[in-house]
């Protein structure tokens, strides 16, 4: 019986074979694959160094460029400012009354003697001759031109 | 060698501790530099926002005497282009170890291009504000000049400087001991505000039409001076203050420039017969009288045994006249026996309540109050004087100020001469107007006017008639006060009025001053004048005419048929022009100097 059970297989799970553990050993990473990261790492910190040097620089160069356009504008608004006020000061003496009579008698022109007033008839209502002699005005015409003159002197 | 150290060592700890604070002030003090920055000036415009005084820059030439080459050439060649001597510019050219020397301010750019043609070593051009008058020699005494610092001196400019002087800026920066900027330190930069704009209310054009028909006036009546004034009686506004000075041993006749007085607010003199207004309406509004209360006037009347008799202007029997014939016809007699109706101290109140002895609401430098004398020393006839408008002094804006309450109906309306401010945002402030009070009723401003028109239809002041318009107003020839005294032979001659007189729009004033005997009267020297000018501002202005029969104009016609109504127009305006611009020259009126126009050299204002 002790033989048979000896010469035939154990019906029973036989534990696998221990392997003894190794922890000090773990898998080598690819060295080309680590190469290649570092030396893109390296690519793209030397790209991005650059990158910014050249956008500070060209901020640098855009400010220098505004600070020239700036200065040109200031320039150029004085030299308008001035300008402006030449010719304020142009337009104010040429139409100064002495300028005008200057202006007036250049061209013959001559005070008149005395003024006359021409006085419009009232306006007449249809069939009726219009009168010949000045009609004095309405009281409500003064009234009225006040108002205007007021409002607009 | 330990009380040495000691020593030192508590004198560290005193300046490092103890004294730090004040000595970093110190430190801070010596090295902060503040560089003023000029505000620019505001502008003065008329009442239609025309430039009658505005700051404009200019160069200013200037010399860095280390760079000058040869001061001596340098002098000669610059002087006859800038107009400076060549002694004073050889001065400032040599004014060695300076590196900065002024040689000619604000010069013109005419002026300014030559000298850079001339190519100079040492010669450098700064920017400078100048103040230019355009309408120049318009109104020169009323808007006035300023200084070499730009703060005004007189007039306008003067009135007003407080707003028109804006508030000027700084930059504060950190220097060495050699003056130069050190970087990165602290600076302050205070931006400089721009002045306020002052909008008047006068009118350029008519401004210039009251200026140049006195100016006539004064010439053909050989005045010494004259002043004159228009106000708009719906608003009170002035339109126009003109003063004008006669012909002199060293110049013509001409329009008061910048440095003169502004007459019109300034000089008092004794009204005359314009003061009947106050004293008859006065004695209408109390009920001493009526338009037709009637009176025996006498051609003199003693009102004291100790003082001599008043008398009328001229020679006439006992009659019997009304108050209006009173006033047509100025009787000072007539007058005289009105106010005796009155109370001293109502004569006193009268003159009062129509302003006088009050200055008026144009806060105008230097104005006087005027003179009056109180009631308790009238003593037998202070209240005859006043009533004929001796013993007191007026002013000319305060005479008119009177006879704009008549025309507004009884009420007051202050005058004013400044009708807005502009800031610098261009945002514009109307200026505050004074409210008007009641001086006399309507009914009582109605009599008067009434009898104003028959002093122009029908009585002194016939030359005042405008064709088209009924004319209120009253004549005025009053004895000149020289040296504390009445004068026997100088008068001051007026007119003062309005017009319409049936819906007032404006009343002007017109004073000669000392016209010649022969022009003494005030209805046949100032009338003239004052018609032409109150014509020109009712056509100016479009005011329609609302006596198109010409009622007034032709009884009056008949009335001045022997009297020289017209103004002469006799300025010649180019020699006058001519005058000013070389009193410019000489420095007394460089601000106006450079705004004259020039006209023909032969042509007077009028033909």
């Amino acid at each position: 019986m002790g033989a048979a059970a000896g010469a035939f297989p154990s019906r029973r799970l036989q534990p696998p074979d221990t392997v003894p553990a190794r922890d000090h050993l773990r898998v080598a990473p690819d060295a080309r694959r680590r190469r290649l990261r570092a030396r893109l790492l390296m690519v793209g910190i030397a790209f991005l160094t650059v990158a910014s040097l050249f956008t500070l620089v060209g901020f640098r160069v855009v400010g220098a460029q505004s600070a020239f356009t700036l200065d040109r504008l200031t320039k150029q608004r004085t030299n308008e400012q001035l300008r402006y006020e030449r010719l304020r000061e142009d337009v104010a003496r040429r139409s100064s009354p002495a300028a005008i009579i200057s202006a007036a008698r250049g061209l013959g022109m001559v005070d008149a003697p005395r003024q006359e007033f021409i006085w419009a008839p009232k306006a007449a209502s249809q069939g009726t001759t219009p009168s010949a002699t000045p009609a004095p005005l309405a009281p409500t015409s003064y009234e009225n031109a006040k108002q205007a003159l007021d409002q607009n002197p | 060698m330990i009380a040495v150290f000691g020593v030192l060592a508590v004198r560290v700890v005193h300046l490092q501790l103890m004294s730090g604070d004040y000595y970093t002030r110190q430190a801070v003090l010596q090295s902060l530099h503040k560089i003023p920055i000029n505000a620019e000036r505001g502008s003065v415009f008329d009442r239609e926002g025309r430039d009658l005084a505005l700051s404009v820059r200019r160069s200013t030439v200037y010399a860095d005497p280390t760079l000058v080459v040869d001061p001596a050439a340098t002098a000669v060649k610059l002087a006859p282009v800038v107009h400076v001597d060549a002694q004073y510019l050889l001065k400032q050219l040599s004014a060695k170890p300076s590196r900065f020397a002024y040689l000619a301010h604000t010069v013109d750019d005419d002026v300014a291009a030559a000298v850079k043609r001339l190519n100079l070593p040492g010669i450098g051009f700064v920017p400078e504000s100048k103040r230019s008058y355009p309408a120049s020699p318009l109104a020169g005494a009323l808007i006035g000049q300023v200084g070499a610092d730009g703060g005004g001196l007189d007039g306008i400019e003067y009135l007003y400087d407080s707003i028109l002087a804006g508030k000027p800026g700084e930059l504060v920066v950190e220097q060495d001991p050699d003056g130069r900027d050190i970087p990165n330190t602290q600076r302050t930069h205070v931006v400089a505000r721009r002045g306020t704009d002052v909008m008047l209310t006068i009118d350029q054009t008519l401004q210039w039409e009251a200026e140049y028909a006195l100016l006539d006036q004064v010439q053909a009546t050989q005045a010494k001076g004259g002043m004159a004034a228009v106000v708009d009686v719906t608003t009170g506004d002035v339109l126009a203050m003109a003063t004008v000075h006669g012909t002199t041993p060293t110049g013509p006749a001409g329009v008061a420039t910048p440095g003169e007085r502004n007459a019109p607010v300034t000089e008092l003199f004794a009204p005359g017969s314009t003061t009947k207004l106050i004293t008859l309406a006065w004695a209408i509004e109390h009920g001493k009288i009526t338009q037709d209360s009637t009176f025996t006037v006498p051609y003199s009347i003693k009102v004291d045994p100790a003082v001599k008799p008043y008398y009328d202007a001229e020679w006439h029997p006992k009659q019997q006249m009304t108050t209006a014939d009173i006033m047509r016809q100025s009787s000072n007699v007539g007058t005289i026996e009105i106010a005796q109706l009155m109370h001293n101290q109502q004569m006193a109140d009268a003159v009062r309540a129509f302003g006088l002895g009050t200055r008026t609401s144009i806060d105008w430098p230097g104005q006087p109050d005027g003179l009056m004398l109180p009631p308790s020393q009238y003593y037998c006839c202070g209240k005859y004087a006043t009533a004929i408008g001796y013993g007191v002094s007026v002013t000319g804006m305060q005479m008119l100020g009177a006879f704009t309450t008549i025309a507004n109906d009884g009420v007051t309306r202050p005058a004013h001469l400044l009708g807005a401010t502009i800031d610098a945002k261009g945002d514009r402030h109307p200026a505050a107007v004074p409210a008007g009070r009641r001086v006399v009723s309507s009914a009582t401003a109605r009599t008067m006017t009434k009898m104003m028109e028959g002093v122009v239809s029908d009585g002194t002041g016939a030359c005042a008639a405008i064709p088209g318009y009924p004319v209120a107003g009253k004549t005025g020839t009053s004895k000149k006060q020289l040296n504390g005294a009445y004068s026997q032979s100088a008068t001051m001659a007026s007119f003062i009025g309005y017009a319409p007189s049936d819906h007032p729009r404006f009343a002007a004033m017109v004073v000669l001053d000392q016209p010649a005997p022969q022009y003494q009267f005030g209805g046949t020297s100032a009338a003239p004048a004052w018609s032409e000018i109150m014509q020109f501002a009712l056509l100016q202005y479009g005011v329609a005419p609302t006596d198109p029969a010409g009622e007034q104009f032709h009884k009056a016609q008949a009335v001045a048929k022997n009297q020289s109504c017209s103004v002469p127009h006799g300025a010649d305006l180019a020699n006058v022009l001519a005058h000013q611009r070389a009193a410019a020259a000489k420095g007394s009126t460089s601000n106006a100097s450079g705004a004259t126009a020039s006209l023909p050299a032969n042509t007077s204002r009028r033909n």
